[in-house]
């Protein structure tokens, strides 16, 4: 095929499909607002110092030990896509970071694609490896796109240690809220509402416009939003470091945290204020407390605080607390007939079993049959 | 009675012997075995060992030669004749010298790609190699995927992954590019089409990123016997390669017979059913316990064959003897599966019938005999299918019976397409304007576009710079880049040429299941409201068919008709790239614009092709700009002139039947399916005011279709000519010409017969080419 063939085949293409619509290009748009401050070509800059006061996140859990506060960055990026891939660049990207108990926050602006490469000379004095880096689901997100972005300007950065608070909303507060946007985390936990927010899903489209029209309303909104995400990634970093230095006062707080989540990643650490807190809404009702903290004592080995767990909500008919008393009374006590009538009794329950729990239960109670069997007839075997 | 006795019994068997139309017997042939190259690695010889391989074929020796020079092969290989071992091997040395070195495989199916993932896995367990092999699609779990990009030695993918997945986030794949040493493609000849058009661009993308990583590997691409593996394979990959053709392996005596079976209707041209003859002549075989396998060319049909052949076992061995028979097919089960293919290597299954699901890779280890109900389509497909019986030295036997279909007639009365050099050429046309605009978005959103890469090509100028146009790229810093927040590989599909995808819903039984996609054009005129419409042989009607939102609705049915839509194509030339005389005519090449519109349907019974209905369509027209040929029979050429000379009634009649005996022939040498070929015949063109028969491709853009046809226009008109010649049915059949009833309407008289018509016509013509050339 030779070029003036193509040439022509592609205008015949064109008679059928025009552009619809053609925009005003501007191939070389120029960036200017007085709070931002121009350092180097295309990249711009925009800092503040904010007097916070908070108390607990210096000794906060979430930190790893030997870390201070100051080791952290808050960070937040903004794209050009949500899709990820080569094709994403990062063009907003928001810190805070703790100096002589000051707040520093710092947004950076690419104002067209080929700024990019100065704009991760410039990221690499700042992102050092031993700092410890909090976002908002960074983990999965915006630390793969800098590293893309490094990668394709022949740069390499890594995370290694990270604080991912998406992850720590998730466990507070998940089963409470359904969701966990940071702006309901934010209306939620903070009581703060956003007005006139620009929703995070049109963001790209902001930056596009902004590039092949000039328009720069939009997209201090977005700045605005960036801003407001860093702000609210401490306040959150805050008020989790204080639920965690004070679990049980919290926990109090009914309604507030998920306290279920919280008493098991206390026992998870090997806290022992989580079973204070499971203890507490167990008594207040909560089976599902109840199953994790009997758990958790049967595993080291408590049986008979177990056992009055297990008890009690067999009583009220809990197939997780019968089960778990068949077994201690076939396998640790080997009072057969007990656990046989516990076994009887779950299938007379008159409530609706699985199929695979019933096979189970069905299972159990013909081993059990033959274990009563085998001590009554034959009892000479035994010697 | 073994099978040799029993060739002996089919050689005098006269009833059988009248329906073959050839009986090839090809000799036995020695293996050509080499001892392994000096330099291969302990560990891989070992490996070898432990798989039974002590020296090599000749052919494997040659590729693993030009291989580890760093030049790039095309190796062609019938079945069985050790073909993953070429390119393994010379793979497989190279990373075990250089720790850092990677390979991509590239398999048109997932199946396939699985299969070699355990073929590899044997070779590396056989061995202890220290090479950690993955298989990366669709079916990957996020879990390991991290492990494939860090740790993969091999990477097992398909073009569609290795499009969506794999080139759009190359960063996540550094260390595979960086050293990426080899690129193996396997299947070649299935890559042509729209699909090849689609391929060549995703290979000068996927070579762009190893650019970019400053890797440069050697591709070693396998073929089926097709035409022009080594042109094929140089579109493809655009660069020079070698080609390996010469097969060391052994093979037994093969017998391969072409069958046709009794006409009942001469007039309508019907025979006896090819699922009745394929079963008549498997039991043959499988009553003496001789291994055999059954192609059939619908899943419905598999099911049917087998159960004759199980029926009859039945009555024949009353007793239960332990003859198992097997059918196989898509839609069944992966672990169904994979105990057929269990049985079939371990002899307890005796007979398999399947659809072409058994015709690449899998292995089933040898059977004896293959029995093609109904012509596969291709050459290449039938000498896959045949290559299925026949263990390394033993003797075999394949037949192919032929359906009433026109192609299955037109092959199975010329052998020499068969044995001799493969008329069947793949063509493909990276330059298609729609899939170029696909590609360059991709690219763009994979690293900017600059007119200093290779990647550049002079007439990307205009077309970057209208997607920039309409909002999708930005031009700045001298570079193109992605300004769009979507995620441009995700909406293009490498199996079709636009966008625009009609969604094929089943919705039987309260189901709400996608079995399949269409494009628009075509649907208009496949899935009209009350259409019959086959997906993988199950046959379903259309219920609604929703344009604008791209949706079919579909219930499973079993009419006994099928449907056929009547076009009303108008054709506007829009660019002439040339006319010139060729074959006593003038031949056109150039831009079209097709306007179809459908406005009818005909319903048409199964078998007898009886017309039993009408029914209405009521769907936009559909327009589209696409590559054509014309043969326009200008009275200023020879061809032309003894048109014009005939009988105003004889020319009506050959203009309308002549474009019905091209799509016939044509696929047969452009390696392409009936519906990617439309024709328009016309007896006074208003562009060229001549009569002139249209052939344009159905894909937008053009898929290269138009191009090969010109090429071998000689060679495709001969076709028609000997297709008429050869049909033993009176005046027109649905074998040849058509169903006569289409020419009802031109009041042929009885002493007028359009086959000797067209014959008369097409061979004055033919003569006069060769008394001009003389």
């Amino acid at each position: 095929m030779n070029i003036e063939n193509s040439d022509s085949r592609f205008k015949n293409f064109l008679k059928f499909h025009q552009p619809v619509h053609t925009p005003s290009l501007k191939n070389t748009v120029k960036f200017n607002h007085p709070s931002w401050e121009h350092i180097q070509s295309g990249l711009y800059q925009f800092t503040q110092i904010v007097e916070l006061n908070l108390t607990n996140s210096p000794q906060s859990m979430l930190l790893p030990s030997g870390a201070k506060l100051e080791d952290l960055i808050f960070f937040d990026t903004e794209t050009t896509g949500l899709s990820g891939g080569a094709g994403t660049f990062v063009f907003l990207m928001g810190f805070a970071g703790w100096a002589e108990g000051k707040l520093q926050v710092k947004q950076l602006f690419v104002s067209d694609y080929p700024s990019e490469s100065e704009f991760i000379n410039y990221l690499s004095d700042i992102l050092l490896p031993d700092k410890i880096y909090v976002s908002y689901n960074g983990k999965c997100y915006d630390c793969h796109v800098l590293i893309n972005r490094f990668l394709l300007n022949g740069k390499k950065i890594s995370f290694p240690r990270q604080i991912d608070l998406l992850h720590h909303c998730r466990r507070l507060w998940k089963r409470i809220l359904g969701s966990c946007s940071l702006t309901d985390i934010e209306k939620h936990v903070l009581n703060i509402t956003r007005t006139d927010d620009i929703p995070g899903c049109q963001i790209p489209e902001v930056y596009h416009n902004y590039l092949r029209t000039g328009y720069v309303e939009d997209l201090l909104r977005v700045f605005q939003h960036n801003y407001q995400d860093i702000l609210s990634l401490v306040l959150i970093f805050e008020n989790i470091s204080q639920i965690l230095s004070d679990p049980l006062i919290t926990s109090n707080l009914t309604g507030k945290v998920d306290q279920l989540k919280l008493g098991k990643f206390f026992i998870d650490i090997h806290d022992c204020r989580g079973i204070d807190i499971l203890d507490g809404i167990y008594k207040r009702g909560d089976f599902q407390a109840g199953r994790l903290l009997s758990l958790h004592l049967k595993k080291s080995g408590q049986w008979s605080q177990a056992l009055k767990i297990w008890n009690k909500m067999y009583t009220d008919k809990s197939l997780f607390a019968a089960v778990e008393l068949a077994k201690y009374y076939e396998h640790l006590s080997r009072n057969y007939t007990q656990a046989l009538e516990i076994v009887d009794s779950v299938l007379n329950w008159n409530i609706p079993l699985t199929d695979d729990f019933r096979a189970e239960i069905i299972h159990r109670k013909r081993r059990l049959l033959r274990k009563i069997n085998k001590t009554i007839n034959f009892p000479v075997n035994d010697e | 009675m073994n099978l040799n006795e029993l060739i002996k019994q089919l050689e005098s068997d006269k009833e059988f012997l009248a329906n073959v139309t050839h009986w090839e017997k090809i000799p036995p042939r020695k293996a050509q075995l080499v001892d392994f190259p000096p330099d291969l690695d302990e560990q891989l010889i070992n490996s070898l060992h432990h798989g039974g391989i002590n020296q090599l074929y000749s052919h494997q020796l040659k590729t693993y030669h030009w291989v580890r020079e760093g030049k790039s092969v095309v190796q062609v290989t019938p079945t069985a004749s050790g073909k993953t071992w070429g390119y393994n091997l010379p793979v497989i040395q190279t990373l075990l010298e250089d720790p850092q070195a990677k390979a991509l495989y590239l398999f048109p199916t997932k199946a396939l790609a699985q299969d070699q993932q355990s073929e590899l896995n044997e070779i590396v367990q056989r061995g202890s190699l220290p090479l950690k092999i993955y298989t990366y699609d669709g079916d990957t779990p996020q879990s390991i995927r991290v492990s494939v990009r860090e740790q993969g030695r091999i990477i097992i993918t398909n073009p569609d992954m290795l499009h969506t997945g794999i080139l759009p986030n190359h960063p996540k794949w550094i260390k595979v590019f960086n050293s990426l040493k080899f690129v193996v493609i396997d299947e070649i000849h299935t890559y042509r089409g729209i699909f090849g058009s689609h391929m060549t661009n995703l290979i000068r993308r996927l070579l762009r990123i190893t650019r970019f990583y400053q890797s440069d590997p050697v591709f070693i691409c396998c073929s089926a016997t097709i035409g022009n593996p080594e042109q094929l394979a140089e579109r493809l990959i655009e660069q020079e390669v070698k080609l390996i053709d010469d097969n060391g392996a052994p093979r037994g005596e093969r017998h391969f017979i072409l069958y046709n079976p009794p006409l009942v209707d001469p007039v309508q041209g019907i025979r006896k059913s090819v699922v009745k003859q394929a079963q008549r002549i498997a039991l043959q075989f499988l009553i003496e316990d001789i291994k055999t396998i059954i192609f059939a060319r619908s899943r419905l049909r598999t099911e049917i064959i087998a159960s004759y052949i199980k029926k009859s076992l039945e009555n024949i061995h009353t007793t239960g003897h332990g003859r198992n028979i097997a059918s196989y097919r898509g839609g069944y089960l992966p672990n169904q599966r994979r105990a057929i293919e269990k049985g079939l290597r371990e002899d307890s299954i005796v007979g398999v019938v399947s659809t072409n699901a058994l015709e690449l890779g899998i292995d089933i280890g040898g059977l004896d005999v293959s029995v093609m109900a109904g012509y596969p389509g291709t050459i290449a497909s039938t000498w896959q299918q045949a290559g299925r019986a026949g263990r390394s030295i033993d003797v075999s036997v394949s037949v192919l019976i032929a359906s009433s279909s026109p192609l299955d007639q037109y092959v199975i009365n010329h052998p020499e397409y068969f044995f001799g050099k493969s008329p069947e050429s793949g063509w493909i046309d990276p330059d298609n304007i729609y899939i170029l605009l696909d590609h360059l978005k991709c690219a763009a959103f994979e690293i900017p576009v600059s007119t200093e890469e290779p990647f550049y090509r002079d007439h990307y100028h205009q077309m970057l710079n209208y997607l920039e146009e309409i909002g999708l790229l930005r031009y700045t810093g001298e570079k193109w880049f992605w300004a769009d927040q979507s995620y441009p590989a995700e909406k293009i599909s490498l199996r079709t040429a636009t966008p625009e995808n009609v969604v094929i819903v089943n919705t039987s039984r309260g189901k709400n299941e996608i079995i399949g996609e269409m494009d628009r054009p075509s649907a208009k005129m496949m899935l009209y409201q009350g259409a019959v419409y086959l997906h993988q042989s199950e046959q379903y009607i259309v219920k609604t068919l929703d344009i604008a939102n791209l949706k079919c609705l579909v219930e499973e049915s079993n009419s006994n008709y099928y449907t056929d839509s009547i076009v009303k194509t108008d054709i506007k030339v829009l660019q002439t790239d040339s006319v010139k005389p060729d074959s006593g005519i003038e031949l056109f090449i150039g831009d079209v614009l097709v306007r179809n519109e459908v406005t009818k349907y005909k319903k048409i019974k199964y078998h007898t092709h009886e017309n039993i209905g009408y029914g209405e369509i009521n769907l936009p027209s559909e327009e589209m700009n696409t590559r054509a040929i014309a043969l326009v029979f200008n009275p200023q050429t020879t061809g032309g002139l003894i048109f014009e000379q005939l009988n105003p009634l004889h020319r009506e009649i050959i203009i309308r039947r002549i474009g019905n005996l091209i799509e016939n022939v044509a696929p047969l040498f452009l390696l392409c399916d009936r519906h990617d070929l439309g024709i328009a015949e016309r007896l006074k063109d208003p562009h060229f005011s001549q009569p002139a028969v249209y052939i344009y491709d159905t894909y937008p853009g053009g898929t290269g279709i138009s191009e090969g046809f010109a090429q071998q226009v000689k060679k495709i008109l001969q076709g028609c000519l000997d297709l008429v010649n050869q049909c033993p049915c009176e005046y027109s059949c649905p074998s040849c010409l058509g169903p006569m009833e289409e020419l009802a309407d031109l009041k042929i008289d009885e002493k007028t017969n359009p086959k000797t018509i067209i014959a008369e016509f097409m061979q004055s013509w033919f003569s006069s080419i060769r008394q001009n050339q003389l």
